[in-house]
């Protein structure tokens, strides 16, 4: 017995020591310098431990996975935007990432003032909806294709905003559209949940355009929606806050995490995206690639890593232990790689692993 | 010779009565003289009939114009309405401007201190233009009908419970995140702290547009607000705007 407990202490203090680092060491996407790296997080601005320790984590991630931008989806400052508010909700913690020069494109949330899109480090430049392009490396890409990202203020649709998506969406020739916004279209939250009437106002314009991928927050937890009616929707509102038991039980739920803290590592790299869902002590939650749907014919992910046995984490609130997937069995997994490297065994070892499955319809 | 006789008896016995025969008699004049009356009442019936249909159809016809000359009306108010409630939007935007040229313009390289001093001196310069602004200066008694009637289109019905739910959504009065309360008042400002309602798509899509960025339309529990976004500042208000919104 006190053997035991010596070993369990040992074990403890080693983890203590070794920090969140020792718990994320694995990434599961290609990490390749051609490819688009960044970071999706939502509802962070608390200004609280939980914020600050996923704000560590994402820092940590950073030094082995150099994502270039951050995609914030709202709820960015809860409660007051004082200067005072500015600094202590988002400067110092995500301090670590603005040094090494990740950049911020915020989109907004039913808790955040409006005029947060003066604040130049939410690159908003004044507006409540813009797009950009994500580009590699952080340099601008010249030629069609590649990746758009639209943000968009789903607190005010109005008649100027759906204007100005409709003719943006159209206009745009990119590869992977990816809309961004507050109010998940799909979700199994208890506390909000799918967001029926913004639904019926932006799908039809997603699907329209071929819009590929769409992420939200709102709910305080992460969840990976199956695909609707071939677009990906990723639910990504715990980079700060968190309720605990919140996803039911639904048969649109491809993966769900609400024990933790989280936000998602994506690396976009030609017609594949791949993502990995991180909790604030380095778990991955989830983790897989989505093929464009125009590449593909249909909505495929895959799962590149074999997950953890049957889909607890499908019915949190009756699990009472944090779920995550069990680490990367590739015997190669791809550990701390921040200096250009060739293409890295894992992303063969996927295409060995890759299960497709059908695409769900809603 | 037999044959003779019984052709003879056969045609002097008459045929055995049936069921179905009548007494035939002849009409008294008095049968003859009702049967002509009845003739003539229906006759009258018939042209009574004739004419209620004629003045039926009459009636319809001016009530439908009476109908189709009130809606044309109430449209020409709507409209009138809808443009003079426009012009105050406008009267607003040149007053914000205004009080937005007595200050340094915003180039969108200031820290949050900057944009923060900004918000506070527009909204003071705004008041001190709008010192005897009144509930009711831009959400007129003409328009607020108008405004009422078409957010209740939207939100009222079992159709509309997801866009009721969307307003309850960072709802200062229904947030699942903590009620904060918010002064309904003209000139007050929006507190910082407090969530912002969303508001629904279909509700936007039926109000008069607003100039963007500037001026938005906000819930405050069931209260419709008109808020200036740069300043913080609400407006104007009509309270009891969205139907009675349910708890959960």
């Amino acid at each position: 017995m006190t053997a035991m407990r010596r070993a369990r202490s040992a074990a403890l203090l080693f983890a203590l020591l070794a920090g969140p680092s020792a718990l994320a060491q694995t990434i599961t996407l290609p990490n390749k310098d051609s490819g688009v790296r960044f970071l999706v997080m939502g509802d962070t601005g608390r200004g609280d431990s939980g914020q600050y320790e996923t704000a560590r984590m994402m820092a940590t991630v950073h030094g082995m996975f150099p994502f270039t931008f951050v995609v914030m989806v709202g709820d960015n400052m809860y409660g007051a935007d004082t200067p005072g508010d500015y600094v202590k909700k988002f400067e110092t913690p995500y301090k670590p990432l603005m040094d090494k020069g990740v950049k911020f494109y915020a989109a907004l949330g039913n808790h955040d003032n409006p005029n947060q899109r003066f604040y130049k480090q939410f690159n908003m430049n004044g507006e409540r909806f813009y797009t950009f392009r994500g580009s590699a490396g952080g340099l601008a890409k010249l030629t069609e294709g590649g990746v758009r990202f639209f943000a968009i203020d789903s607190n005010y649709l109005d008649k100027s905003e759906l204007d100005w998506l409709s003719k943006e969406l159209a206009a745009s020739g990119s590869d992977w559209k990816i809309c961004f916004f507050h109010h998940p279209l799909y979700s199994s939250g208890k506390t909000h949940g799918s967001a029926l009437e913004t639904r019926a106002v932006l799908e039809p314009l997603f699907l329209k355009d071929n819009v590929s991928v769409v992420l939200a927050g709102h709910d305080h937890f992460y969840e990976r929606i199956k695909p609707q009616k071939g677009i990906l929707h990723f639910v990504v509102g715990a980079g700060g806050s968190l309720r605990r038991g919140d996803i039911r039980r639904t048969d649109m739920t491809d993966k769900g995490f609400d024990q933790d803290y989280s936000f998602m590592i994506v690396e976009i790299d030609g017609d594949d995206m791949y993502f990995q869902a991180i909790s604030r002590k380095g778990e991955t939650v989830d983790s897989g690639v989505f093929k464009r749907p125009a590449a593909a014919g249909t909505a495929v992910v895959a799962s590149p890593t074999p997950g953890p046995p049957p889909r607890s984490d499908d019915e949190p609130s009756a699990s009472p232990a944090p779920v995550a997937a069990a680490p990367s069995p590739s015997p190669s997994p791809v550990v701390a790689a921040p200096s250009p490297s060739p293409t890295p065994a894992p992303a063969k070892a996927k295409s060995k692993t890759k299960k497709k499955k059908p695409a769900k319809k809603a | 010779m037999t044959g003779t006789w019984l052709l003879v008896l056969a045609l002097a016995v008459p045929p055995a009565a049936t069921a179905d025969d009548k007494p035939t008699h002849e009409m008294t004049d008095a049968e003859k003289a009702e049967q002509k009356a009845a003739k003539k009442r229906a006759h009258e019936a018939a042209e009574e009939a004739e004419e209620l249909a004629e003045e039926t159809a009459e009636f319809a016809e001016k009530l439908a114009k009476r109908i189709e000359k009130g809606n044309e009306q109430r449209r020409k108010d709507t409209e009138e309405a809808i443009k003079d409630f426009n012009d105050r939007v406008k009267d607003y935007l040149k007053l914000h401007k205004k009080a937005a040229e007595t200050l340094p313009k915003l180039t969108g390289e200031e820290d949050p201190a900057t944009v923060a001093a900004h918000r506070v001196a527009l909204a003071r310069a705004i008041r001190t233009r709008r010192r005897a602004a009144r509930r009711g200066e831009v959400f007129d008694a003409q328009v607020v009908p108008t405004i009422v009637e078409r957010v209740r289109g939207e939100l009222e019905g079992a159709e509309a419970r997801p866009a009721r739910k969307v307003i309850r959504e960072g709802n200062p009065k229904f947030d699942p995140e903590g009620t904060v309360p918010v002064l309904v008042a003209v000139n007050a400002a929006y507190p910082l702290g407090a969530p912002v309602s969303t508001v629904p798509a279909s509700v936007l899509l039926v109000l008069p547009p607003l100039p963007a960025n500037i001026l938005e339309y906000r819930f405050v529990g069931r209260d419709l607000i008109l808020i200036d976004t740069e300043a913080n500042l609400i407006v104007d208000y009509i309270l009891g705007a969205a139907p009675p919104l349910p708890a959960r």
